[in-house]
């Protein structure tokens, strides 16, 4: 390869040439030899390994924590890495300061990636909140589970370290002067700017590899050949989240929390941010694409489950040419779907949704967050006067693909909301899935959970319902 | 006062295993194990493997120049598999090469052909087969056979509880380092030095003045390094004096979770009888333990079953049965609790089965049933400073259970979907290792002439704050600051003959042969001060206090550091090594009768819950104690351990489910698929009191020890779930298995009968 990756290291520029496929985890603990960057798990599930990727992005300086586990080395070209030791200064942060007074360490092996997904939360653009800083480190697992102190130390000092909660370059001088961030901070936009950008080499015959977040593929790509050609995405998004002609149009590229963020997506959907607050962590939803999940083809999918119940539209590019397909005809087997080799993903539409419409949307899993899904459900409706005009309903989980549920969807349009047709609606969904036993639970669980998930999409919207013992255990 | 060790964990300074420096020429180490639950190995192929890039050697049994025998207490385990493997996961080969990714990488080119056999995992199933890793043990008390015609109430039933994956962050792992005149160091992630130093020498053949074993911290071990961590040592070693090169095996996520045991599952049968007013009149057992493919730790574990069969409560008439059984699982382990929960477990199951025979709250039954002062435990020792009923009284009085009960019915006549239930859980945990003779521990003091201090002892830091512990304890002896002490690390050469960090009892041990080693080095100085003070000793009271001589309580002018000086001046041995072997402790074996605990820790828990009754999913609401901690040494440490007990407790009952193929492979085999609790699953309120006025004059400075009893307050949450189940189900009986996955819940909910739904 005649093309260095060049980044900043803790403020210290790094040329290497090693293979742009190398895991960044393993190349901060074996070639940068910063082992405070824990190997905890290697799949993105402890939080361990998580450093700061800081780019800039709309002409700011950005940054994000990620699971180093699940980066390739070519993804930080040009962008700013933060490893805990680029954090340390002389004196304890006000963070690291906390943690010890509460008594929130113990074996001390989670307790890097802990700061830097707080220090990653800090420096967001986010406005600051208790809530959000526990989502922060929600990623992170504590086996000694020393959850309770941490929570106290987090309390700490979010209300004695009066940083500033507006988010931006204010912030991060508020974080250097309180001494959670060295000086150094100050001059990495300038460094940043004087990188030139990766070029996109030529694949060289060698297998080429679609590279998005990366959050799937990285786990796939253990085994990976060592001149594997990473193609990567994440620098080719458009405008991220429009409304165009009546739909919602989102680019392939958006991040989980692009969307969780989104204020337009929450116009329509109250509740889209909680939703998306199960799918993975912190870490997982700053990496993880809208198309990532859609071509991974997950049978639990929870993104697909979610666009399924929208009756999205798939928009696939090849060269200069657009090809639509509805998501719901688009999987047609396990992991396979109906996609050619040089199409990409490029964009998801869907209707702006109309009237008296309801939606929601469950997830069941063994822990509530960072797991995959036993069993998802989406639901969309439009009701006038108690019928059911419009309805679109998925599940997850329950078949070799996500599925859209058809037959259960036809059964229930212009039928009127009774305990009767819920019933008889559900035991359709019975006949359209077609669930195997795993580790995620038995047929008979997730059979008994979607039927659970059907019965709770409506009992949440109309609370009023009594609902009659026959409908519950029928 | 916080613990200061951890600044460097703040920063991400400590090294882990995996972290240490090590020379250009290590070599790294991959086990190849087995992919099947039991076979004959047919034929072992690893020459591709061998001429795959980077590869030094390849070690199978064959190359093993000691014994080919790893096993601790029954020697039934080889380090690599000769003629047949006895669980998925078990090591076959070592491979080793330049790099890790080399090892692996070649690791998948060994071939190996078995004729498969029949894998049992099912621990009644190798009961059937008489595949006992022992004789069974039974332990009694008075003649439950008589005492059944004086019981109102019988019940029996059927109580399993899982396995749990110990998930300690950092995985196993050792470093091996040629050392002078054939010797060998190994840095190892172990709670046990010297067993690692013992398997080690066993496999090599090497004396153990040969092998030195240096541990600096764990990333977390929970007991799943108490034995384990000796077989990817003795690798190291092996392959190290092979090669005459530094070798470093340090497990993936997936090979430790593969390779190495677990929590082991339980399946028990109980008996149990009440007169009419809830008193228990006798209660017989049957555990049936799945110990794996080896005895490993087991038999001990399966004492310490029966040791706490009745956990805090008195029962006349006690007959427990306890059979340790061979089946095709990793070896199964040490884990936090070391079978207590798993006995503890069937008492509250049994309990609650008779509860509700009876149509009353199990807690009339658990409290009207605790131990008082001088009852006698079925092991013939008897409960002494008891405070199993103040804790249970304190818990009542502080967390008004009363208003609880109240507020809980309410909330579930109000609500339909959703309903609340809790749970009392009362703990009783003997302190010693069962095996008397492990009871022993050693401390090392220097004093450099600079008045700075250095210690070395037998117990290895995990995260359970033991250094913190003790340089506290010889700053209070010597009065001198802490930031004098320096605790080194748990080195075999430093402390030999070590019993390993376990049982809960390595800060009361080692702290009680630190307390000797300093008084003695304190009655040296305190003598040299007298003469340089020209104090009679017999008359005056010459002391340190804050680094500074002091006649008759008044300052003498002579500071700790000018002391050390001129003692130093003097010739005297400013070194000092001490031994403790806890008192008055004693069993019997075959009679199953002794004294074999120091003292007893008391606690009682609250854990409430509530159940969303449509989903079939729960939040655990809170998690509260009273805990006996005695005079805690370090609040602070005591309670993060006992914080995060509790939390383990719940995981172990709720969400974690070890998964194996009924073949024997793991299926849980990542982060991925094995869940535990996360910072959203931990109780909305977590809350521990320190019991008042507690003290222990058997311990430390009057402190307890905390490790493991906390871990129990978890099992509290299946019996609060029970109870929520039972708001929505009146008429429903549940089964005693855990875990309580979201998954059991609901099929427990809506299974077979049908039922009208409570208006």
């Amino acid at each position: 390869m005649d093309n260095p990756i060049i980044f900043i290291s803790n403020g210290k520029e790094v040329r290497t040439f090693l293979s742009p496929a190398v895991t960044l985890l393993d190349f901060i603990r074996k070639e940068l030899n910063l082992t405070g960057t824990k190997e905890g798990c290697r799949e993105g599930d402890c939080g361990a390994c998580t450093v700061l990727v800081g780019g800039i992005e709309n002409g700011g300086l950005f940054y994000r924590a990620v699971n180093s586990c699940l980066v390739p080395l070519g993804m930080v070209h040009g962008k700013h890495l933060v490893t805990i030791e680029g954090v340390n200064q002389k004196a304890l942060s006000p963070f690291q300061e906390a943690l010890i007074n509460e008594g929130a360490i113990q074996c001390g092996f989670c307790t890097p990636g802990i700061i830097m997904s707080m220090t990653g939360y800090l420096l967001s653009d986010r406005y600051l909140s208790l809530e959000g800083a526990i989502d922060a480190i929600g990623g992170n697992i504590c086996r000694c589970t020393g959850y309770e102190a941490i929570k106290r130390a987090v309390y700490s000092f979010m209300m004695e370290s009066e940083i500033s909660l507006e988010a931006g370059r204010k912030r991060m001088e508020s974080l250097i002067e309180k001494g959670f961030l060295p000086f150094s901070f100050m001059n990495i936009e300038q460094m940043l700017k004087e990188i030139a950008p990766l070029k996109t080499l030529s694949s060289n015959g060698s297998p080429e590899v679609l590279f998005a977040g990366g959050t799937d593929l990285m786990l796939k790509m253990r085994d990976r050949p060592p001149d594997i050609h990473l193609h990567f995405l994440t620098e080719e998004k458009e405008e991220k989240i429009i409304i165009e002609k009546g739909f919602f149009v989102l680019d392939a590229g958006l991040s989980v929390t692009e969307m969780m963020n989104s204020e337009l997506l929450k116009s329509s959907f109250p509740e889209f941010g909680s939703y998306l607050r199960l799918f993975g962590s912190e870490q997982i939803r700053n990496m993880a694409t809208l198309g990532g999940n859609i071509v991974n083809a997950s049978p639990a999918a929870d993104l697909v489950n979610i666009f399924l119940a929208l009756d999205a539209t798939l928009v696939l590019k090849n060269k200069n040419e657009n090809r639509e397909v509805t998501l719901k005809d688009f999987y047609l087997g396990y992991k396979q779907f109906d996609k050619k080799g040089s199409e990409r993903l490029s964009k998801l539409r869907f209707l702006l949704p109309e009237g008296n419409y309801f939606f929601n949307y469950e997830k069941i899993s063994r822990r509530q967050h960072l797991d995959i899904a036993s069993v998802n459900s989406s639901i969309y409706m439009e009701a006038e006067d108690g019928f059911i005009r419009k309805i679109h309903i998925s599940a997850g989980g329950v078949a070799p693909f996500p599925l859209y549920l058809k037959e259960t969807a036809q059964f229930f349009k212009d039928r009127q909301i009774t305990y009767e047709n819920i019933r008889d609606g559900a035991l359709i969904a019975q006949s359209e899935i077609s669930p195997i036993s795993d580790i995620r639970g038995s047929e008979e669980y997730k059979r008994l959970l979607l039927r659970q998930l059907l019965l709770a999409h409506f009992f949440k919207f109309f609370p009023e319902l009594t609902i009659s013992a026959e409908i519950l255990f029928a | 006062m916080k613990n200061s060790d951890l600044l460097f964990h703040a920063r991400g300074e400590s090294k882990f295993i995996d972290d240490i420096r090590i020379p250009k020429d290590t070599l790294f180490g991959s086990v190849f194990y087995s992919s099947i639950g039991h076979g004959r190995i047919i034929s072992l192929d690893t020459s591709e493997a061998l001429g795959s890039a980077g590869v030094a050697s390849i070690l199978t049994s064959k190359d093993v120049p000691g014994e080919n025998q790893i096993g601790g207490i029954v020697s039934d385990e080889s380090l690599l598999a000769e003629n047949f493997v006895h669980y998925a996961g078990q090591p076959v080969a070592i491979i080793i090469a330049e790099t890790s990714e080399m090892a692996r990488n070649a690791a998948g080119k060994i071939k190996i052909e078995f004729e498969e056999l029949p894998a049992v995992t099912d621990p009644r199933e190798a009961y059937r087969k008489g595949d006992l890793i022992i004789p069974s043990r039974v332990f009694s008390i008075g003649e439950t056979s008589l005492a059944w015609q004086d019981c109102q109430v019988i019940v029996e039933g059927t109580a399993e509880t899982g396995a749990q994956e110990h998930l300690y962050l950092e995985t196993q792992g050792s470093v091996a380092f040629p050392s002078d005149s054939g010797s060998i160091k190994i840095i190892s992630a172990t709670q046990a030095p010297t067993a690692v130093q013992k398997a080690a020498c066993r496999v090599t053949g090497l004396p153990m003045n040969k092998i030195e074993v240096e541990v600096s911290r764990l990333g977390g071990a929970f007991g799943g390094k108490e034995d384990q961590a000796n077989s990817f040592a003795a690798m190291a070693a092996l392959a190290c004096m092979k090669l005459n090169r530094p070798v470093k095996i340090v497990l993936s996520r997936q090979e430790d979770m593969r390779i190495t045991g677990k929590r082991h599952p339980y399946s028990s049968d109980f008996k149990i009888g009440l007169n009419a007013e809830g008193k228990i009149l006798a209660y017989e057992v049957t555990f049936y333990q799945n110990a794996g493919a080896a005895a490993d730790l087991s038999p001990a574990i399966l004492d310490r079953t029966l040791f706490h069969a009745t956990n805090s409560y008195f029962i006349p008439n006690v007959k427990a049965t306890a059979l340790s059984l061979r089946t095709n699982l990793p070896p199964n382990t040490a884990f936090r609790g070391f079978g207590a929960p798993q006995g503890m477990f069937v008492i509250e199951s049994a309990i609650y089965k008779a509860a509700e025979k009876m149509g009353v709250d199990p807690s009339l039954i658990q409290k009207k049933n605790l131990l008082s002062e001088g009852d006698t435990f079925p092991y013939g020792q008897k409960a002494e400073n008891c405070n199993s009923r103040k804790s249970w009284d304190e818990l009542e009085r502080i967390f008004k259970v009363s208003k609880l009960e109240e507020t809980t019915r309410e909330f579930n006549r109000k609500n339909k979907f959703f309903k609340k239930g809790f749970a009392l859980m009362p703990v009783t945990f003997g302190i010693s290792f069962t095996n008397t003779s492990m009871n022993q521990a050693s401390a090392l003091v220097h004093i450099y002439s600079d008045g700075t201090i250095g210690i070395s002892t037998g117990a290895v830091e995990m995260g359970q704050g033991v250094n913190m512990k003790l340089r506290q304890i010889a700053s209070k002896i010597f009065s001198v600051s802490i930031d004098k002490i320096k605790l080194e690390t748990t080195n075999t050469t430093r402390a030999a003959n070590t019993s390993p960090t376990a049982a809960s009892s390595a800060a009361d041990m080692n702290g009680k042969a630190l307390e000797k080693a300093s008084a003695e080095l304190l009655r040296r100085l305190i003598k040299f001060s007298a003469l340089e003070l020209d104090a009679d000793e017999e008359q005056e009271e010459v002391t340190i206090e804050n680094e500074e001589v002091r006649l008759n309580g008044k300052p003498s002018g002579l500071s700790w550091s000018e002391l050390i000086r001129m003692s130093l001046q003097e010739r005297m041995d400013l070194s000092s090594h001490a031994h403790y072997a806890t008192p008055g402790i004693y069993f019997d074996k075959f009679l199953n009768q002794g004294r074999p605990f120091n003292y007893h820790v008391y606690g009682t828990g609250l854990v409430e819950v509530t159940l969303d009754c449509i989903r079939g999913t729960y939040e655990v609401d809170s998690l509260k104690a009273v805990h006996d901690f005695g005079e805690s040494l370090n609040p602070l440490v005591d309670l993060g351990q006992a914080e995060g007990a509790g939390m383990q407790g719940l995981g172990w009952l709720t969400m974690e489910e070890v998964i194996y193929s009924n073949k024997g492979v793991l299926l849980t085999d990542s982060l991925s698929g094995y869940k535990v609790p996360d910072i959203y699953f931990t109780p909305k309120e977590l809350k521990i009191e320190f019991l008042e006025n507690a003290n222990n004059a058997r311990g430390i400075f009057n402190s307890k020890a905390i490790g493991e009893p906390p871990f129990m307050y978890g099992i509290g949450v299946f019996f609060a779930l029970l109870n929520a189940m039972k708001a929505f189900r009146p008429l429903k009986e549940f089964d005693f298995k855990a875990p309580l996955t979201n998954e059991r819940v609901l099929l427990s909910l809506y299974k077979e009968e049908r039922e009208a739904v409570p208006a």
